[in-house]
């Protein structure tokens, strides 16, 4: 090969590597980004998920009330029945996959419990709440349970 | 053996190889840094504190029984000690109770004071208290 | 001497499409970073979305939603919220909406209570949307919230009338007779139980997010109301007016179970709500 020619196909090689490392450069970044916006949604979900022990507790299913004023504990009368009503779709589109359960005394009521049908693991967290037992009128301090499943 | 073009080539690879390497591994270990689980242990902290504040404890409602302890009923700090420190079971993270009487005493129980505080529960001119939930 | 003028040339043709390469490479760049920042963007707006509603969900009230952004597109299906068809989230409240609407959006939530609350019901529509109304009471223009722009039927983009009504290819058309909606321009009828609820609900959404809406909200209240008739079977024994409000419960008598709960109370036994 002659001279002038070895120069040029070195030199267009030369390109060729600098666009590809470019090329690799840009294609790195590009997943690196997509993957920071998966993980900012990821985070909001999780914030959410943990936010249900505040608003699990509140919802107007569980939450003990008189004449409309609310207390600020969970009525276990009402927990009981909701373990009863919670399987439709409403509950379902807005729990999703999850178990949620409510332990106070010797009690352990699941009030709801949407399992996903090949679940690889289970996300928990607890929360102490107040109780209030219409029956013998006492408030008591039990545990809200809510799993997710994954 | 090798022509200078070539050993020039050969280095500009071994830096596509080095660069397609480390970003790879800075893709497997991106993750956003730092759970920020503040919030949430705030929640619980308020959960915690105001199922203390509502519960009825021997016969009488956990306000009597805090009252009657910070005007020096032994029996009664004993009985509200043995409660919350009970109750503690309840939270997975190490938590603490703090509860300051209007004369000065001071009630702990727990073994974490220094972490997130729940807002404070009071009973006017008697006494004043809030959960503390440290992270795991 | 030729064959080195010709080799100036091939140099400078090298160089040019070299340089066409490189400069179409970081304009392809360009373009991808700029949709990448869009897609952060619309995240951002879907998610500052989703907080807005939750909070408006705890306590009636009126906020402006989206000023702060730039321009986005609102879809909803029911299901998820989608902002300019690109990041979405899983709503998990009930949302009265146009199924797409462009922002900034007002944003006005209401307790439903049937007498017991029910939910919390969001509506959403585009901040410079303007209303008519014709044949409504004062009752029901009291209840709106002021900042709701309403106009002269020329004007309006949402004509609402109690009565008769004709389509109108340029606005949207809502009448209300007797226990039925109807959207006049696509032709479809629903029933509903007269709650001024889902009146707000239709002005505010298209046919299908209202009538997907409306389903949520009944299935809510009537888990609810088993729920309530549940609690009262638990104490059926110790006071009289139990079995009566579970009869009230079962009716929906509204009256009926104020006063029942609120006996309840009086007589010193434990209330359904």
């Amino acid at each position: 090969m002659k001279k002038g020619q070895l120069q040029i196909q070195e030199t267009g090689f030369v390109i060729f590597i600098v666009v590809v490392i470019l090329l690799i450069g840009f294609v790195l970044f590009y997943q690196f980004q997509i993957r920071s916006i998966e993980n900012l949604n990821e985070k909001y979900q999780e914030d959410k998920f943990e936010d249900m022990i505040s608003f699990v507790p509140s919802m107007p299913e569980l939450s003990y009330s008189v004449r409309g004023d609310q207390k600020g504990s969970i009525d276990f009368y009402k927990a009981r029945a909701f373990a009863d009503v919670s399987d439709n779709e409403y509950y379902k589109n807005l729990f999703g996959y999850k178990k949620i359960t409510l332990k106070v005394s010797a009690d352990t009521l699941v009030l709801y419990d949407n399992k996903l049908s090949s679940y690889t693991g289970i996300r928990k967290i607890t929360s102490p709440v107040s109780v209030y037992n219409a029956w013998d009128e006492k408030y008591y301090v039990g545990v809200l349970e809510v799993e997710r499943y994954v | 053996m090798f022509k200078k073009g070539q050993i020039e080539t050969f280095g500009l690879v071994i830096i596509v190889l080095l660069v397609v390497f480390i970003g790879l591994f800075a893709l497997l270990f991106s993750r956003s840094g730092g759970d920020d689980r503040n919030v949430y242990l705030n929640n619980k902290a308020y959960n915690f504190a105001n199922a203390l504040a509502k519960a009825d404890v021997s016969g009488t409602n956990f306000g009597d029984l805090a009252t009657s302890c910070c005007l020096g009923e032994e029996v009664d700090c004993n009985t509200l000690r043995n409660f919350v420190s009970g109750n503690m079971n309840f939270v997975d993270e190490d938590s603490g109770f703090v509860m300051e009487c209007s004369g000065g005493e001071e009630i702990r129980v727990g073994d974490c004071f220094l972490g997130i505080n729940s807002e404070s529960f009071r009973r006017s001119g008697k006494f004043e208290f809030y959960v503390v939930i440290c992270e795991k | 001497m030729e064959k080195r003028g010709q080799g100036i040339q091939f140099n400078w043709i090298f160089v040019i499409v070299a340089g066409a390469l490189f400069l179409i490479f970081f304009a392809f760049f360009s373009v991808r970073y700029i949709d990448l920042e869009q897609s952060k963007e619309n995240g951002k707006i879907v998610r500052a979305l989703d907080s807005s509603i939750l909070g408006a969900k705890g306590i009636s009230q009126y906020k402006v939603f989206g000023e702060d952004f730039s321009d986005f597109v609102l879809e909803y299906n029911c299901e998820r919220l989608y902002i300019n068809e690109d990041q979405f989230i899983e709503s998990s409240s009930i949302i009265f909406v146009e199924d797409k609407s462009e922002g900034p959006f007002s944003m006005w939530s209401q307790d439903y209570e049937k007498p017991y609350l029910v939910d919390t019901v969001v509506y959403l529509w585009n901040f410079d949307l303007k209303f008519y109304f014709s044949g409504v009471s004062e009752e029901f223009m009291d209840e709106i919230p002021n900042e709701l722009k309403i106009t002269s039927e020329g004007n309006a983009d949402v004509l609402v009338y109690f009565g008769g009504a004709e389509p109108n290819p340029n606005k949207k058309v809502i009448a209300f007779n007797g226990n039925q909606i109807w959207y006049v321009n696509e032709d479809k009828y629903f029933n509903y139980n007269g709650d001024n609820v889902f009146v707000y609900g239709a002005m505010f959404s298209s046919p299908d997010v209202f009538e997907c809406s409306k389903n949520y909200l009944e299935e809510r209240k009537n888990s609810l109301k088993e729920l309530y008739i549940k609690k009262a079977q638990y104490f059926g024994s110790k006071c009289a007016e139990y079995g009566q409000i579970i009869g009230a419960l079962r009716d929906d008598n509204i009256n009926s179970i104020i006063s029942l709960n609120e006996a309840l109370d009086n007589h010193g036994c434990e209330v359904i709500y």
